[in-house]
Parts: C-alpha cells; structure tokens; sequence
C-alpha cells in the first residue's frame, strides 16, 4: 500500500494516541456514528426475525394447519354421512338428515380448501397438497354422488361399489394428502418456533448489550466534553443518552415478551390445538367407521381394526382387557387432580386426549377436556351396546343405535364429546389468537422507532460535537 | 449587572465583552494612536515577557498593574502579545487561586477587575484571540485546550 495513502490514518492514530482534542472528538462521533448504525442494523435484523416468526406461526403455518385438518375432519364426516345416508332407506327422515349434514361438510370443506389456498407460503409441497387436495374432493364426491344416485335407485349393490372408489379416494387420497399439507405447515411451525427459541435469547441479549455500549459510549463522550471544555452538560448528548436508554429498556423487555407471547402461542396453546385437531379428526374417523361397520359388513372385520387403531390415538386406559375398570379409575384420577389443581397425569392414559388434558392452561378449559374424556367413555359403552346388537342380529336396534340421536346412542355420546372438543379448541384458539395479537403489538413500529432512534443519536452526536470541534478549526 | 463599554478603536462600533471587542477582536485598553508605539511594542513585549517569566518569585499586584498598564499602549498584533494579554491574565488567577493575591474588584488589570470569573472569562478571550495567529494546527489546538482549560465552568 502505499506510504502516502497510510499517511492520514497513522497520523491520526497517532494523534489519538497523543490526546489530540479535535481528533478525539472526530474519533468519538465516528465511533458513536459506527456504533448506532451496527446497532440499527443489529436491532432491525432481531427484530425482523421475530416479525417472521410470529407471521411464519401466527398467520402462515397454524391457520394452514388448522385448515387442513379441517378438511380432514370434514371428509371423514362427509364418510360418515355418506354411509348414513345410504343404511337408511331412501327419502326416509333419517337419509335426508344425513345428506343435508353431508351437504353442509361438503361446503366446509369446500371453504377450508380456499382458506388452506390462500395460504400458500411454503412453495411447492404445500401447492402440490392443496391442488391435489382439490382433485381428489372433486373425485370423492363425484364417487360419493354417484354410490348416492345408486341408493336412490335401489341399486345397493352398485353403491356399494360406488361407496367403495370413494372410500379408496378418501383412504388412499385425500387424508394423506390433507395430512402432508399438515405436516408440511406443522413442521415449518416447528422449525420456525424452535429456532426463535433457540436465537431470541441470544440476539436480544447482544441487542441489550450494544444498547449499553452506546450508552456507555455517550456517556464516555459527556464526560469527555466536560473534562476538557468545563462545561457540565452537552445538551444534544443529553438528549441522545436519554433517547437510546429510553429505547433500550422499551426494546428488550419489548422483544422478551414477543418470545414469551410466541412461546404461549406455541406451547400452551398452539400444541393443545395440534392434539385436540387430531383427537377430533380420529374420532370422526372412529365415526366413519362406527357406520361403515354397519353398512359394508364384508368388511367388518378390518374396520373394526381401523376403528380401534382411531379410538387408541384419541385415547387407551391401560390393558384393553380391563377397559371399564381403567376408565373408571382414570376419570376419578383426572377429575381429582383438575380439582387439586395438579397436572393431569394418570399412568396407562395416553393418545391425544391424555396430551390436552396434561396442557390445561386456561379458564374453562379444564371442565371442557373433562367433559369430552366423561363423554368419550360413553361414546365407547354406547358403541360396544350397537355391536352387541349387530352381533345378535338385531339390525335395526344397531342402526338406532349406531346413528340415532337418543341418548344411549353413539351420536348423542359422539357430539356431546364433539362439543366438549369444540369448546376446548376455542378456548385454545382464542388464546393462540390473542398471544399472536400480542405478540405482533410486541414488535410493532420497533424497526422504524430504531431509525428514529439511530438516525436522533448521529444527529445529536454530531449536533454536540460540531461547535467543539469548530473552536480548532482555525 | 454590567454596563457595556464601546470600543475605542477609531470606526469600529463594537462594545467590549469579556475585555476584548467581538467585532475588530482587539482589547478594551488597546491604545490606537500613534506610529512611534509601533517601534517600541517590541521592546515592551519583551520587557513584561521577562517580568511575566523571568523572576523566581511572582509578580506582586503593583507590578501586574504596571505591566497591564505598559501592555496596555500596546494594539496586539501578533501572536506574541496576545499569549503576553493571556499570560498576564493567566498569572493574575493563578495568584488569586492560591490565595496569594486577594479578589478585588476595584483593582483592574486591563480593564478586567481582580475576581476569579471576569479573569478566566477574560483569559479565555485572549487565548481564543492568540489562537488565530498560531503559526501551526498543533500551536492553535494547544491554545484552544488552554482555553478550554482556563475557562469559567459553565452548564452547557
């Protein structure tokens, strides 16, 4: 390099080294002026990574994931519906029931299609999913529609062949396809969440730190000014120390509780919602599957399978050979430890509802998981009385059972444990969405607040420093 | 509460502050008259030099009143009889900071009385003024600090 262009910066630093007055103010204002930007930029850069955070969980991946396992519950009840609708004879009370509540799945599932579309943050796998989505419910119900024209004309055997393409739509189709549209935003939430857990710490700490180190700078500065020129205050360094203290005890505990917001989000509510969104489609698979038993009876043997491979993710009591005796005892160990205020943890009880009953979290949320695990018990009794009457050969009391609504029956059972999980969704789902607001709030105007902030500070720095360093320029 | 004095230089409007007039820069007792005081601010300047710096012991308050009065016939011009304004002021407060001399209002030195904030405000001028005809940046920062240095302190 050479010698010339050295000159200047050796010579300066060797005026600084000498206590050069006019020097040392220009090497503090650039230091200050250094220092707030890499603090800017460091701020901007921290806070920006929250902000996606809290877009990536908030408003891409959870809705997406809620959307598709809305459309699995949705087609799982269309199923149900649909077989239903074809044990009942045509134009009965019973069949019309059935296919306006098919009709109103059909329309649900139909706007969480649009939702999950609408949607589309992560590129290729979750458009592949949600257009293959689309295909295949276009099949499913023209399939569906068709197993349907058959009853209508007496030609059960031929909507049993109908019933069963639609079924291996749904089967082979559409419940892996809305189940990788789930995993594909389930996991991003995961991997989004884990690493701002994992970087908040870190970055809001370095963020605090760089604060405290330009306000240690310009309170360095202060006192320089002081020292030298006998003047006590410098009023624009004032003012940017009383700024940039200001914004730092506003930013950290502001970025803390972003994460803390997020982690409530995620963990107390955001996990619940997960487990109860699968408990829920489970059991309207069990649903699907109660009726299946009684339509397709050549069948019956593995649907009883899938049935109970349904009812044990949503919840098994311990041996299955004991299954009243262990339900028993894990309800009144449930209820005592939701009275005592304890975390629910009962040893044989696992799957999806033993998950969301171990998270309560919120007000009300308690009774409504209690009332779906009392409710599930009763689902499971009323299903074992409409097999044992299918089993003797009594048809008709097994359908009345299978599909009424009185309150022995399994629909009764079902839709009060619906209910129940309905309720402990919302509870959930409100506080996700209020933890979302909040965290959004959190972070909200600090990436301009820092320019302000940034842009003050150099504006003051040099505001204070240039009628200093103007008594040495001659 | 002060007065203002105007300044004695022939056509200048200015009045004095701190013992030196902001608007021709020259000081309150500066004597604008004749050639003949040119050929002896030499002499003068090098006389009080040695009276300022050359003794052992410090000059007492009579002979600062005979120095400011003889420094006074002279306009400063130069470098060296502002540091001469300066270090005569200079010296007046270093005795009235360690109590060798006593602060008095009535006594003045170059217009300035005897007390410690018209001496530093008084200080400060001239240095800032002997500042400009610095022959180096070096010799003008060293001057300002010393200015800085001396000046009363203030809030802002």
């Amino acid at each position: 390099m050479p010698t010339a262009q050295m000159d200047p910066i050796i010579e300066m630093l060797r005026s600084a080294r000498r206590d050069v007055t006019p020097i040392r103010l220009r090497i503090l204002l650039l230091a200050i002026a250094s220092l707030t930007f890499i603090f800017c930029i460091f701020t901007i850069n921290t806070v920006q990574q929250h902000i996606t955070a809290v877009q990536s969980i908030g408003k891409d991946a959870a809705p997406s994931v809620i959307a598709a396992h809305q459309i699995e519950i949705g087609v799982q009840a269309m199923d149900a519906d649909l077989t239903g609708e074809l044990l009942h004879p045509q134009s009965s009370r019973q069949s019309q029931q059935f296919a306006r509540d098919y009709e109103k799945w059909r329309v649900l599932v139909g706007k969480e299609l649009i939702a999950a579309a609408r949607n589309i943050t992560y590129g290729e796998t979750e458009a592949q999913s949600i257009e293959s989505l689309q295909t295949n419910f276009g099949q499913f119900t023209a399939q569906a529609q068709s197993a349907r024209d058959a009853h209508q004309a007496n030609a059960e055997d031929l909507a049993l062949v109908n019933y069963h393409a639609a079924l291996k739509t749904l089967q082979q189709s559409l419940i892996p396809d809305a189940e990788r549209l789930n995993k594909t935003n389930g996991d991003i939430l995961e991997t989004v969440f884990h690493q701002e857990e994992s970087e908040s710490s870190l970055s809001g700490g370095f963020v605090l730190v760089l604060g405290i180190a330009l306000t240690a700078l310009l309170v360095v500065c202060q006192i320089y000014l002081s020292k030298r020129f006998r003047r006590r205050f410098n009023i624009p360094l004032l003012i940017a120390t009383a700024t940039m203290v200001g914004f730092v005890q506003y930013l950290y505990p502001a970025l803390q509780a972003n994460t803390g917001h997020l982690k409530i989000a995620k963990d107390d509510s955001y996990d619940s919602i997960a487990a109860l969104m699968n408990a829920r489609a489970d059991a309207y698979d069990a649903n699907a599957c109660q009726s299946r038993w009684l339509f397709d009876r050549q069948n019956a043997p593995s649907v009883e399978k899938s049935f109970s491979s349904a009812l044990g993710k949503i919840a098994t009591f311990g041996p299955e050979n004991d299954y009243s005796k262990n339900y028993s005892k894990t309800v009144d160990k449930v209820e005592k430890q939701i009275k005592d205020g304890a975390k629910v943890n009962v040893p044989g009880f696992s799957g999806a509802l033993a998950d969301a009953l171990a998270n309560l979290r919120f007000t009300g949320e308690s009774q409504a998981a209690f009332d779906m695990l009392k409710a599930f018990g009763a689902y499971q009794t009323a299903d074992q009385s409409m097999k044992k009457f299918e089993n003797s050969g009594d048809h008709k009391t097994a359908i009345e059972i299978g599909l009424g609504y009185d309150p022995d029956s399994t629909k009764y059972a079902f839709n009060k444990f619906d209910d129940a999980l309905v309720r402990t969704l919302a509870i959930n789902k409100e506080q996700f969405d209020q933890a979302i607001k909040n965290a959004t709030n959190d972070v909200h105007g600090l990436i301009l607040s820092c320019l302000l902030v940034g842009f003050l500070t150099i504006v003051c720095a040099y505001w204070g420093l240039r009628d200093r360093m103007a008594e040495y320029a001659g | 509460m002060s007065t203002s004095v105007n300044c004695n230089k022939p056509g200048c409007y200015g009045s004095i502050e701190h013992g030196i007039c902001p608007v021709c820069g020259q000081p309150a007792h500066a004597q604008f008259d004749t050639m003949e005081n040119l050929s002896t601010r030499d002499e003068v300047l090098t006389s009080l030099r040695q009276l300022l710096t050359g003794q052992q012991a410090r000059p007492t308050k009579e002979e600062l009143k005979e120095a400011a009065d003889r420094l006074s016939l002279v306009a400063p011009y130069n470098f060296q009889a502002w540091r001469l304004h300066a270090d005569l002021l200079l010296n007046a407060l270093n005795q009235l900071l360690t109590r060798q001399l006593e602060a008095d209002t009535s006594f003045k030195i170059l217009t300035i009385p005897l007390r410690e904030e018209d001496l530093r405000n008084a200080a400060e001028a001239a240095l800032r003024q002997c500042a400009h005809f610095a022959d180096s940046s070096e010799k003008r920062i060293a001057i300002v600090d010393e200015a800085n240095s001396v000046r009363r302190e203030t809030w802002f």
